[in-house]
């Protein structure tokens, strides 16, 4: 079954038309991740709407397109700039930018477009081995196991998020109650909809991402104006960016180790291609031979948070594709794309949704030899994208937002909801509430109340049902133990365990 | 206001949104309410264990003296540029429906730039017309998709 899955997946993603999206998707998300300040997550949100014409794996193969050439495209402005491109490339700067001062951008751009591609090729190729192995151990989940994994989930994001755990547990839990506007799934009735007809089928799981993600991005750009540091010059880049292979060759082992700390930081849920940057980066560092060089533009640095942001791609869809939980904020609105196509998150993905994951699966790994050679026509024409400026972006952002919310339903009620969100959003991030687990919230809150419900019916009202099964059980305590982790009480016993005469004295 | 008064409006926030639904939990039945009402009572114990992290940090924050990278950073952003940003983006939500795309689209984007600065007179006027065009073309020609025409339906 998973080997004609494959093959299927196979013939639908070689079609000239899902070929040619995947192409488009590549080449957007080059340029958009060139423009700093702009997130391949936020250009997914704002691109989604876009996917409703097309058939859902030609959409949202686009999207996952979009998601690996905005991870190249986020080195072009950290190399040039030192201001990184989107978040997962942060990392670049540190050697990336000190190489174009030496004069070396071109080889800067050949060692990360290089480092991506492998990057790139050993996630899709992960995914495409473990994620229908996995989806078929998935399969014997339970409502029972489901509730538990979605409770996993939604833990370890909260607690893996950027600032304090307590708040990103807050801003999950805030996602989950959202999630629960609409019909009730067990009884039919009318929830917290407060009469409005809009609300009957719940909030509008896009249209919340594109207020989330996008309001607030358009805000930050008008707030940092002025803060750029004046225009910068770019030189045309004349020179050769294809490094050679005596070039590449001191270059491999930190690319592959780098690729595989990209896999698995992409798999653990609430984790994405900035955690991945700055580990491979560090890891790169404590390997080499020349620890003091890292820092002064040498192109291992560059090749190893290069090599790991692309990897995160493959890795992250792992578990949303298998399991229905997003590892990523990028992934839960790609998550959304399916949604709007009627397809829900679950294990049920790899199965009844077969034609459109398996197409999606094999279209990552297109879209990363795509991304190759996007990138060799392209990246000396995108360089000039990073001079475009914010105050021409920003109001092209809330455009698309407006309208693409409106596209989604033809309901202004949507476009209202969406502003709504938008202005959430922005409050969220002043007190640098994370918003990725809400919309990771908003995606499992149905899963987990179903599931939960379902599980209270079998056991006829009893809880200790979660504990009775073993991998329930094992999943829960994973949960706890992902919340205990980072709290005070967690540090404290490290230390004491490291340094018990220190504590006890 | 200061960080600690932000968390305490958050939170209140958060209470009130679980008051709210919890209020309506009463009609409904019991398979409905069960796994809402849990959720009600996380957020609540959740936002006040914020306000007591975000006290025990002002306090710790307070004996070393320090002053937070977040309050230097945001010397650097305009407050009245960024509400004025918003307000437009009010303007053009609640405008696009009766008055429609075509007309509040270009003028939106012409006024913010005005606004801004961005660039010249004659760019303005032809980015703001030209996107205008490229996202019809895009959503309604090519994709099919609806765009709000308000005058124009």
């Amino acid at each position: 079954m998973i080997v004609q899955n494959l093959l299927y997946g196979l013939v639908n993603v070689l079609k000239i038309s899902n070929l040619l999206t995947i192409a488009l998707g590549t080449a957007i998300g080059l340029f958009v991740g060139a423009m700093p300040g702009l997130s391949a997550t936020m250009a997914i949100a704002i691109l989604l709407p876009l996917t409703f014409g097309l058939h859902p794996a030609t959409g949202i193969s686009m999207m996952a397109a979009l998601y690996m050439g905005a991870m190249y495209g986020g080195s072009i402005a950290a190399i040039l700039l030192k201001t990184p491109g989107t978040p997962a490339a942060a990392a670049t700067t540190l050697d990336g930018y000190p190489m174009a001062q030496k004069g070396q951008a071109a080889k800067a751009f050949g060692i990360s477009l290089t480092a991506s591609f492998i990057g790139g090729m050993i996630s899709s190729i992960a995914l495409l081995t473990v994620a229908p192995l996995l989806g078929q151990i998935a399969l014997n989940f339970g409502p029972v196991e489901l509730f538990s994994v979605a409770v996993l989930g939604m833990t370890i994001i909260a607690s893996l998020s950027r600032g304090s755990t307590i708040m990103g547990l807050l801003s999950g839990a805030v996602g989950l109650l959202l999630a629960m506007v609409g019909m009730d799934p067990i009884t039919g009735t009318p929830r917290f909809t407060f009469g409005n007809i809009y609300l009957f089928s719940g909030i509008p799981f896009t249209v919340a991402l594109i207020g989330l993600f996008s309001i607030p991005q358009a805000i930050r750009l008008i707030e940092t104006i002025g803060n750029e540091g004046g225009k910068h010059k770019i030189d045309p880049i004349k020179e050769r960016i294809l490094p050679t292979i005596q070039e590449l060759k001191p270059l491999i082992v930190t690319i592959f180790r780098s690729s595989i700390i990209g896999v698995i930081t992409g798999i653990i849920p609430g984790t994405g291609g900035d955690t991945a940057c700055w580990f491979a980066y560090n890891e790169a560092k404590r390997f080499s031979k020349d620890k003091d060089k890292f820092g002064t533009g040498i192109p291992e640095g560059v090749a190893a948070t290069e090599a790991a942001n692309n990897a995160v791609v493959g890795g992250a869809l792992i578990p949303t594709l298998t399991l229905g939980i997003p590892g990523s904020s990028t992934t839960a609105v790609l998550i959304g794309g399916l949604m709007v196509h009627g397809i829900m998150p679950g294990p049920t993905l790899m199965t009844e949704y077969a034609d459109v994951t398996y197409t999606l699966i094999w279209a990552l790994l297109f879209a990363t030899i795509i991304m190759f050679f996007v990138g060799l026509i392209f990246t000396k024409a995108s360089i000039y994208v990073t001079m475009v400026s914010n105050r021409i972006i920003a109001p092209i952002i809330v455009v698309l937002c407006v309208i693409g919310s409106f596209a989604i339903n033809n309901s202004f009620f949507d476009v209202l909801l969406m502003f709504g969100f938008g202005v959430v959003g922005y409050f969220m991030d002043k007190i640098k509430m994370p918003t990725a687990p809400m919309v990771i919230g908003l995606i499992l809150g149905r899963m987990l109340d179903v599931s939960l419900n379902q599980s209270l019916i079998i056991s006829h009202g009893s809880w200790s049902i979660f504990v009775k099964s073993p991998i329930s059980a094992v999943l829960l305590t994973l949960a706890l133990l992902s919340i205990l982790q980072s709290t005070p009480l967690f540090t404290y016993i490290i230390k004491k365990i490291k340094n018990p005469k220190k504590i006890m004295s | 206001m200061s960080d600690f008064l932000k968390y305490i409006a958050a939170a209140l926030l958060a209470i009130l949104l679980s008051i709210i639904f919890y209020i309506k939990t009463f009609s409904l039945p019991p398979e409905g309410y069960q796994f809402p009402r849990l959720l009600i009572a996380v957020v609540i114990l959740l936002s006040i264990a914020m306000v007591i992290e975000a006290y025990f940090k002002l306090i710790k924050n307070a004996k070393k003296n320090v002053k937070t990278e977040k309050n230097k950073t945001e010397k650097n952003v305009n407050s009245l540029r960024v509400f004025i940003f918003g307000l437009l983006i009010g303007l053009y939500v609640f405008t696009i429906k009766p008055v429609g795309y075509f007309i509040v689209t270009p003028l939106y984007l012409a006024v913010v730039y005005l606004y801004l600065k961005s660039t010249s007179i004659r760019n303005i006027v032809l980015i703001s017309l030209g996107f205008t065009i490229f996202v019809y073309l895009l959503f309604v020609k090519f994709l099919h998709l609806p765009i709000p025409m308000g005058f124009f339906s």
